[in-house]
Order: C-alpha cells, then structure tokens, then sequence
C-alpha cells in the first residue's frame, strides 16, 4: 500500500509537469550563465582595451540568454497547467518531455557564447563587421529553437494549458 | 528623414599660395569631409601627394613641450567624480572658455609666453621632487637599519680599529649569539667585550670589541657564525648619528612639500591657459597634417571633398573667396555613393544613435531610424510593463536632459530615448494591470491587477497563451513591415524585380497560406469554407516560385527562418512575466514582514524600494537588449544590409575653448 | 590544470581589443611623410605608447631614450597580455617566447662577429631584448671564441663551447647555431597545453629542415645536428640521405613542402642563407595567424598579436632612426616590414 502511494505520488501529473519545468530552466539557465560567461568575459578584456566596444560587446554579450528564456516560457506554462487543476500523469509526461526538449538543447547556450566571443573580438578589431557577424552568433540559436517549437508542440498536443 | 542626407563630391584644383587660406576657411566652417587620396588615384592622375605644411615640426615642437608641462601639474586636477549615468554616457563636465581667431605667429607667440612662464619652473620643480623623494627614501631605509644600534652606547669613530681595540658592530641571528658567545669565551676568555642592542627581524644588534692584534682570528670567527656586518660611517654615537639622519629626513620633507605648493600656484595660474594653448596648437596642427591627403602638381594643390548637397552652393563660395576666383572645382551633385549623414526630424533624432550602433546604411539604402524608433520603444513597454517603472523611466529621462545634456549631445538623446520608453511601459502598465507589480491593485484595492487592467493581466490564468499569440502575431507584422520597406527601398532604386522576387512574394507566400489555415481552423468551424483551400494552395505556391527565384536554394534557409524569428518574439512574453514576477515576489515579501512588530512597516517600505528598483535597473537592461537583439537580428534581416562610412567633417574640436 | 577553450576568453578579448590599435601600413606610409621626429614623437603621444614616450620627452629628445621607450612598451603590453592567458599556460608561453627572443639574438651577433662586422651594426639588428647589458657588451667581442666566453654565466656557455671545435674544423657557424636550438627546443620540454606542444613541434620539424637544407648546400654529414623529434620525425633518415631535390620531393608531401620549395629558390636567387631561413620562418608566423582564426579562443591568438606587436615595434624604431637622419620617405617604406 505505502508502496503504490508512493508510486502515485511521484509519478503525478503535477510532480512529473514540476519535473519537467525544473529540469528545463535548470539546465538550460546553467548553460545560458556558462555562455554569457565566456562572451562576457572577451567583452570584458576588448572593453578594457578600448571603451568604444561597449555598446556592441554589450549586444552580442547577452545573445546566449535566448535559451533560458526559452525554457523559462516553457516552465511557466507547464506551472500554469498545474495550477489548472487537471494534470494527468499522461500529460505530466508530456510536460516532462517538453522540459528536457527546452533544458537539454538549451545547452546550446555555451556554443553560442563562444560565438558571440569570437565575434566581440572580431568586431574589436574591425568595427564595421560588427552587424554582420551578429548572424554568425545567431546560428546556434536554430538548435534551441528547434527544441522549443518541439516543446510547444508537445503541451499543445496534451493540451496541459 | 527616409535616406540619409544627399551629398555632393567636389575636386578643386587651387592655386599653392591659397591652400593655407582654404583650409583654415573650411576648418572653421566645419561642413565639408577632406578624403583621403588613395595613391592609385595619384598614380592614375600622374600628380603627387602633398606633405605637410612646413611649420608643422615648430607645431609639433611645442606641443609636445607643452604637453609636459601639463603632464606634471595634471596631478593637480580635481576632476569630480563622474557617476554611473554619466560615465555611461560618456560627459564631460567641462566649462569652456572664449578666446579670438588668432594666426600662425600669434599662436607662435602665445606658446611661447606660457611655455617662458611655466616650463622651466615646472621642470626643475618636478626634477627637485623626484630627487628629493630618492633621497628621503634612502635615508628612511638607512634611519630604518640604524635604529637596531640606537641603545649601543658607543662612538663610531672608535669602530674598526682604533689604538688598541677592534671593534665590530652588525648582526647575528639569535641562536648563533649564544654560540658565538661560547667560542669567544673559549679562545678569547675574558678579553673581549659585547654589547646586545635592538632586535632586527629575528637579529640582534650586537657589538664586540676584542684586542687590536687578534683581530683577525676574530674576524674568522665572527664569518663561521653568520655574523652580518654593518660599517657605518661618521664620528659620534648612534643616537647622535640618528638624529641627524632624522633631521635630515624631515628637512628634505620639508622642502619636498615646498616644491609642491610652488607647482600648485603655477597650476592654480597657469593651468587653464596651458590647456587652452594646447588646444589651440592641436588644431593648428589638423590644418597643416590634413594636406598628405591631397595631391599636388608644382603650383597647384588638388583637394578632394564631400559636402552636404544643401552646403554646396556655401562651400563654394568659400572656396571662390579663398582663392580669389582663381579655382577649378569639377562637381558631381549626383554621386552613386558617398559619406552618410544621417538627416531626420528632431524627435528621431535621438534614436540615430540605436541605427549607427548597428550599422550606418549604405548612400542608396533606407534609413531605418523612422521604423526603429517607435518600435523600439514599443517593445521596451511590452517588456518591462509596469505604469509606475513607466513613469520613473519618464522622470528619469526628463533629469538627464537637464542636467547632463548641457555637456553633451549624447546626455541629451539618451534622455529623450528613456523618455519614449517610459512612456510605452507606461501604456502596457497600464494595459495590464501592472502598478509596482501587483501593488496597487492587491494592497491598496483589495483587487487583483486583472480586475483593473484595461486589457488583461498575462500571469492570470490562460491568459498567457492569447498573450504568447499576440506577441508572435506582433513579430510577424515586424518582420512582415520589413519585407515592405524592402520592396519599397528596391523599387524606388529602380530594382523592379527584386521588389518582386524577394519582397512582394512573401506577401503572395503570406495570404495564400492564411488562406490554408483560415479553412481549417478554428476546428469544427473554419472560418472559410474548404473550397477555398485550392486557390491558397496555387497563390502560396505561386509566392513560393517567385522567392525561389530571388533567392534560390537560400528559401528553405529563409522559411525556418521566419519561423524562427516569430517564435523569437515569445521573449517579449517572457521578459514581460519576469519583470511581473520579480515585482510580485518582493510585494509578497514586503507583505510578510509588516506583521513584525515595530519595525515591520519599516522593514518592508525598505524591502519595497530596493526590490523595485532593483527590478528596474535589471529589466530595463533586459528589455533594451533584448529589444535591440530583435531589431538588430530579426527585423533586419528581412531587408536592411547597411555598411556605409560615416561623413567626417573636416572641423575643429573644441573642448575647452569656444570663439 | 589544463586551461579549457572558454578560459581564453578574456585574452582573446584583450588582444583583439589592442589589434584594433596596431599602427596599420596606410598610417606607416603617413608616418613616413611626417617631416621631423617631434612630429612621429607628437603623434606616438595620442596612441598607446603615451606612457612611456612621456617620459623622454623634454626640451630635446634623444634617439636613444625613445629607442628604450619603444622596448619598455613592448615588454609593458608583453606583461599584461601574458597575465591574461590562463595560468596553467603562462610559464609555458613565457618560456617559448624569451627563449625565442634570445636565441635570435645570439645568432645574430654570433654571424656578425663571424663576418667582422661593426658591434654597431650588430646592434641595429638586434631584436627585443631583455638583458640588455650583456648582449650590448656580447656585441663588442673580437671573435667567435671571446663571444662564448662572454656567456660564461649563462645557461648557453657549455652547449656552445662544446661545439667550439667543430666550427673551427668546418669554419661553419651551423654547428653552434644548432647547439643554440636544440637547447632552445630542450627547454620547452613538458609545456601543458596541446596547442603550445603543436607549436613546439612544428618548430622543431622547421629547425631540422633549415638544418638539413643548409647541410646539403654546405656539404656537411646533417647526422649530429638533427633533433629526433616532431612530426618529421619519420622521414628524417630519408632526408639525410638524399639529395636536396630528394628532400624537397619528401617535403613535397608534408605542410612545409611550398615554404621549402620557395626557401631554396630564393636561396639560388640570392644565395643568402638569411632570406633563405626567413622564408621557412615567415611559414611559422602564417601557421599562427591561421590558427587563430581557426579557433580564436586559445593560444595562437596570443602568439599572432606578439608577433605582429614586436613587427610594429620594430617597424616605428626605423622610422624614428630614419626621421633623425633624414632618410627621405620612399626609402623608409622600402625598410619597413
């Protein structure tokens, strides 16, 4: 008996969809901090060196936070279809699965910070290219956002909000 | 307002004797950009390149003389401690002062007075300084090694050798005293002497005296045990000796500081002048370095520049009078390509800085300054939404263009720019309910913000999913205005079937697939009926053909793009909850502590200004990069290239002097 | 600990930072033109070099002080940009670099006492330095010999005077020259990162071609003078026993087979072993500048800016020399790097 409770318990829709949520802005806010570390840090170094690259360092700096918002989005609706009342373990799985979408390719996050590092170096050393090379630290973004559409999918289909 | 400002390129062949003039005209006027002649022009033109005028190795003379003098009395300066705004911003407080038009010689004159007056007092001043330092720190060192000795009572000029004793001072470590002291007595027996003074680290000072003729077998003893040994010269004892370093130290203090409020007076005098001349000197300087980017021929001196179309007709002028009519200038009011000045109205004017920031556009592009500002400032207010952050913004805004735009243009469009963001984030506060976060509606209401909102709240429930759609919705439009001003730009340049192909075809893409979708949803009740969906289908298509066309295989690149870019306008949602969430969370927090007797309501009124303006400092940060990343990255990319220079005019920088 | 990728971060922010301040050739050429050192000294006030070069400004300046001006600032920019790499890497990248410096410098006195020249002369070609006195003192030795003595107290004195007698049997300098690297090569044994190693053996594979080559043109058994190790490591025995047109076609095969071939046409051109050896060296500088744009975020970013630092260093130092001797602004240009 005490057995079962604890089976119904954890495998909930509420506590699976709170999984889920937390798994995605967990892994994803770590990478997203991670990325912002290393673009912040370039921007630090070609800042010090000459305080015109400010304002663009500043740009390209914050790119990788992309991901976390993305999975912050996904959090708070998952929270929003708890707070509805009716989570189903069925679609407390769906909401688990649409976490790890949103949290595992917000990895992602950390190879577009070193973009977006080599692109604050670049743009110190040639001011003119520094909207072209915005693309360039955009690209990796695709991946997140991939794993975003998928996790939006996946609460529409079960319908959890 | 729409492309930047028409500009006129012209080459004018004058004569050698009026290049000076010319130059000094058009310095002061400041509307013109000098280019630089690249050498294939010059090889291409068989002419030379022109050096700089003569004077310029006096100029640079004095200049750098100058600039001496400023370097050592620049220690004196107070400069007022800039604040985070203004550091950000990048003012200058600085008052100006107004001086004449001066030539050549007197400019000569007028360094050479200040440079009689100052230059030798500050350098042998500033020498006497730095000498008078080496000194003090030699003594101190020496005071500093000497003080171990202070208690031993004996005269140094009986150290060494004397008429019957050697003696000895310096330093041993502890332990190896107590052993040396033991071999002594072992050879010596009593027929030594020694004398313990100060501790020097773990040192003591010691000194010993032995009979003259074992001196030594002494001195062989003292080396086995480590002993350090300190000759001192002079005549009397230690603590005489050390009063007299002592005095000697503070003398040359004394004298030190002496010297330094002598620099101060001629700082307090001279300073001001000393930088005005610099300044002075400087833009002479500009005057005669600027001719290595023109050419020459043995009389004449061949000067390429750019002017604003609307200066044109001035600028000849100048050039006429300048060089008494005796000038060749060959125009072009039409040129394909050319310096960019940005030209828009005045309240746009603030927001050129979020295009240059970006990229300046090319001469034939449109200027997107008209499209930016107000979008940008929508997307800020989405953003941070919150009336009474709006309204902080707004004050804030009004207090940096006061204070801080006398000083500098930049002060004055940053604060315009927070102005017109205030006022959105007002205007979506307002929307949803938002007054420091759930602080008006729930604590002085009684009511939730969605009750009070004038559309909705997103954080209520549901809500959020009509708020996602009608975020994407905006996002799509953004992007979509893009494609419009594309055709617009492309179409105006003549490019008629780019319009078509890259632009117009979106739009074809666009309906035919509304009309797909209209058919099937909302489900069970399509707003159109399914015979519509064979015409959407050919007009997508159609749409889809003439893309390919533009762009070739780029269009699957481009299609999971613009899927990509709407979905990108989701953060607006996002950034939108956070600032609600964080504004929420430091209400419930204040809200907990007033049940504290006493010090609650204090506690929480502090909790409550710090969380708020904690929340505004980090979303406003958020909101405006975010905002620009969507302008920069999304919106952009549907139409905007950019890549022009930017108009340098040729024209004096003042920063302390005004005429 | 081993630096991660990220960790490059800042140093590469740094460096790129300061790549936008380098003295680029338009403004070369402009400093050509300039009429009179104040002119170039008023113009080094408003870049980088302020600090130092306010110090030797006074009534007149002196040639020399703003020579050690230029050095000072080398090895200022040198230093903060060292202390921004990673830790793990910083001895190491230190070691290859002064290492580097030094060994050049004492080939190029060891071949201008060797070929009588002017201890002036030597000077003027001389690199960066850090020990100053000794090497200003090293340039003044009448022969070979006296040169080594003068080493007494460095680490360079026994691998050198080892191979004393050799030089004097073959009357080649190639012996004590490849004493000097393969201590040079000894030296920067155990560095930690995977790039540094790459580099050192690359280094290494350069030395023993330049050895070989010159060997082969010279007439000299290559046997002794190979270092036993880097990517060349397996074809070495093949080189040595073949002709130069056998090297080149093994060479052929590898990386350095186009900076091998243009090396030794440049050498049957001019038959100079200078522009010869700058040829594979110049190989070096290209393999650095590529690989940082390969990965920016490590080390090679570093080693391209030093390299194109010391380059302008170098460069200004002419044409301040040339200002004070009115050396006219075409010639200038010819002279600069």
């Amino acid at each position: 008996m005490a057995v079962e409770g604890i089976i119904t318990t954890f495998f909930s829709g509420n506590v699976l969809g709170a999984v889920g949520a937390a798994i995605a802005i967990a892994i994803a806010g770590v990478s997203s901090a991670r990325g912002l570390e290393i673009a912040g840090n370039t921007a630090a170094g070609a800042t010090g060196e000459n305080e015109e690259n400010f304002s663009s360092a500043l740009i390209l700096q914050a790119l990788p936070q992309t991901q976390v918002i993305y999975a912050f989005i996904i959090g708070i609706l998952i929270i929003l279809g708890i707070m509805g009342g009716n989570m189903t373990p069925e679609k407390g799985f769906l909401s688990l699965m649409a976490g790890i979408a949103v949290g595992i390719t917000g990895i992602s996050a950390v190879s577009q910070g070193k973009v977006a590092s080599s692109s604050i170096g670049a743009t110190a050393k040639n001011a003119s290219v520094k909207g072209k090379v915005l693309i360039f630290v955009v690209m990796p973004e695709i991946a997140a956002l991939f794993g975003f559409v998928t996790a939006i999918m996946l609460l529409i289909t079960g319908q959890v909000f | 307002m729409l492309r930047p400002a028409r500009m006129c390129r012209l080459d004018c062949i004058i004569p050698e004797e009026s290049k000076s003039r010319l130059i000094e005209a058009l310095h002061k006027k400041g509307i013109t950009q000098i280019e630089f002649l690249e050498d294939s022009y010059l090889e291409e033109n068989k002419i030379e390149r022109d050096r700089p005028l003569e004077r310029v190795t006096d100029i640079s003379k004095l200049l750098l003389r100058i600039r001496k003098v400023i370097d050592s009395l620049s220690k004196f300066e107070i400069k007022p401690q800039a604040n985070l705004v203004e550091d950000i911003l990048g003012v200058d407080k600085i008052e100006k002062k107004k001086t004449k038009e001066m030539s050549y010689k007197e400019i000569v004159k007028l360094a050479e007075s200040i440079l009689k007056k100052t230059e030798e007092f500050a350098e042998t001043r500033t020498k006497g300084m730095y000498e008078l330092e080496m000194k003090r720190s030699g003594l101190t060192e020496k005071i500093k090694s000497y003080e171990h000795f202070e208690t031993l009572d004996f005269k140094l000029e009986y150290t060494e050798e004397s008429k019957y004793v050697y003696t000895v001072i310096g330093l041993i470590g502890g332990k190896d005293l107590i052993l040396l002291k033991d071999e002594l007595e072992n050879k010596f027996g009593k027929e030594f002497l020694i004398s313990e003074g100060g501790i020097f680290g773990n040192k003591v000072a010691v000194s010993l005296c032995v009979m003259k003729d074992r001196g030594e077998e002494f001195d062989s003893i003292l080396r086995e045990f480590g002993f350090e040994r300190m000759r001192i010269e002079g005549k009397g004892r230690m603590k005489q000796i050390l009063e007299k370093l002592r005095k000697e130290l503070k003398e040359a203090g004394k004298e030190r500081d002496r010297m330094e409020s002598e620099l101060k007076e001629i700082f307090e005098k001279y300073y001001g002048e000393l930088l005005v001349t610099e300044e002075i000197l400087g833009l002479e300087k500009d005057r005669c370095e600027i001719f290595a980017s023109c050419g020459k021929t043995m009389k004449t001196v061949v000067i390429r520049m750019w002017v604003p179309r609307k200066n044109f007709v001035e600028t000849e002028g100048i050039i006429k009078d300048e060089t008494n009519r005796s000038c060749f200038i060959d125009y072009d009011l039409n040129p394909e390509n050319g310096p960019i000045l940005l030209e828009n109205p005045r309240p746009l004017k603030p927001f050129e800085g979020l295009t240059r920031l970006f990229a300046l556009p090319k001469y034939n592009e449109i200027d997107p300054t008209i499209i930016i500002a107000p979008t940008f400032c929508l997307f800020f207010g989405i953003m941070l939404t919150d009336a009474m952050y709006g309204l902080f913004l707004v004050i804030a805004g009004l207090m940096i263009r006061k204070s801080l735009g006398k000083y500098a243009d930049s002060a004055k469009s940053g604060g315009v720019i927070v102005i017109g963001c205030g006022l959105a984030t007002i205007f979506f506060g307002v929307l949803t309910g938002s007054y420091f976060g759930d602080f008006l509606a729930n604590d002085m209401l009684g009511k939730t913000p969605q009750d009070i909102a004038l559309w909705m709240d997103p954080m209520h429930n549901g809500n959020a999913m009509i708020f996602l759609l009608v975020v994407c919705g905006i996002g799509l439009v953004h992007l979509f205005s893009g494609y419009l001003f594309g055709a617009w730009d492309s179409l105006r340049r003549g490019e008629k079937k780019k319009a078509l192909t890259n632009y117009i075809s979106w739009y074809i893409l666009l309906i035919g697939a509304v009309m797909i979708i209209l058919t099937m949803f909302p489900a069970g009740n399509p707003l159109l009926p399914q015979i519509f969906m064979y015409p959407g289908a050919v007009i997508a298509l159609v749409g889809i053909i003439l893309l390919f066309m533009g762009v070739g295989f780029m269009i699957f690149i481009d299609l999971i793009g613009i899927v990509g870019s709407t979905l990108s306008y989701a953060r607006l949602l996002a950034m939108s909850l956070t600032t609600a969430g964080i504004a929420v969370s430091f209400n419930f927090l204040a809200r907990m502590v007033t049940g504290i007797p006493y010090v609650g309501i204090v506690v929480a009124v502090i909790i409550f200004i710090f969380g708020h303006l904690i929340n505004i400092l980090i979303n406003s940060l958020g909101a405006f990069v975010h905002s620009l990343r969507l302008h920069y990255v999304e919106h952009f990319g549907t139409y905007y290239e950019g890549g022009g220079a930017e108009f340098k005019p040729f024209k004096e920088n003042r920063k302390y002097t005004y005429v | 600990m081993k630096a991660r990728e990220g960790d490059y971060a800042y140093a590469y922010g740094v460096v790129s930072g300061m790549t936008a301040k380098l003295i680029d050739d338009k403004t070369f050429d402009e400093l050509a033109r300039f009429r009179s050192v104040e002119e170039v000294v008023a113009f080094l006030e408003g870049t980088d070099y302020e600090p130092e070069i306010k110090k030797v400004v006074g009534k007149t300046i002196e040639i020399e002080n703003l020579e050690s001006a230029l050095k000072r600032h080398f090895v200022r920019i040198y230093r903060s940009i060292v202390s921004s790499i990673p830790e793990s890497d910083r001895k190491d990248l230190n070691r290859i670099i002064s290492e580097s410096l030094k060994v050049e410098n004492l080939k190029i006195i060891m071949r201008g006492i060797h070929s009588g020249m002017e201890p002036e002369k030597i000077e003027e070609m001389l690199d960066i330095m850090e020990d100053e006195e000794l090497i200003t003192e090293l340039t003044k030795a009448k022969s070979v010999e006296e040169f080594i003595a003068g080493l007494e107290k460095t680490e360079y004195h026994d691998v050198l005077e080892s191979k004393l007698p050799e030089y004097k049997e073959l009357g080649n300098l190639l012996p004590l020259e490849n004493s000097l690297d393969k201590h040079m090569i000894d030296s920067w044994r155990g560095v930690v990162s995977k790039d540094l190693r790459r580099f050192v053996e690359i280094k290494t594979d350069t030395i023993n071609i330049r050895t070989i080559l010159r060997c082969k043109i010279s007439d000299i058994p290559s046997k002794d003078y190979i270092i036993e190790e880097g990517h060349l490591k397996d074809k070495l025995s093949e080189m040595e026993r073949g002709e130069v047109k056998d090297v080149l076609e093994i060479l052929d095969r590898t990386t350095y087979g186009k900076a091998a071939k243009e090396a030794m046409s440049e050498y049957e051109k001019t038959h100079s072993l200078i522009s010869f050896e700058k040829r594979l060296e110049s190989d070096i500088l290209t393999f650095l500048k590529e690989n940082a744009i390969l990965r920016p975020l490590g080390v090679f970013s570093v080693m391209s800016f030093i390299n194109a630092k010391r380059r302008e260093v170098k460069n200004l130092n002419t044409v301040v020399i040339c200002k004070h001797y009115d050396v006219p602004p075409e010639e200038i240009k010819e002279i600069l790097m």
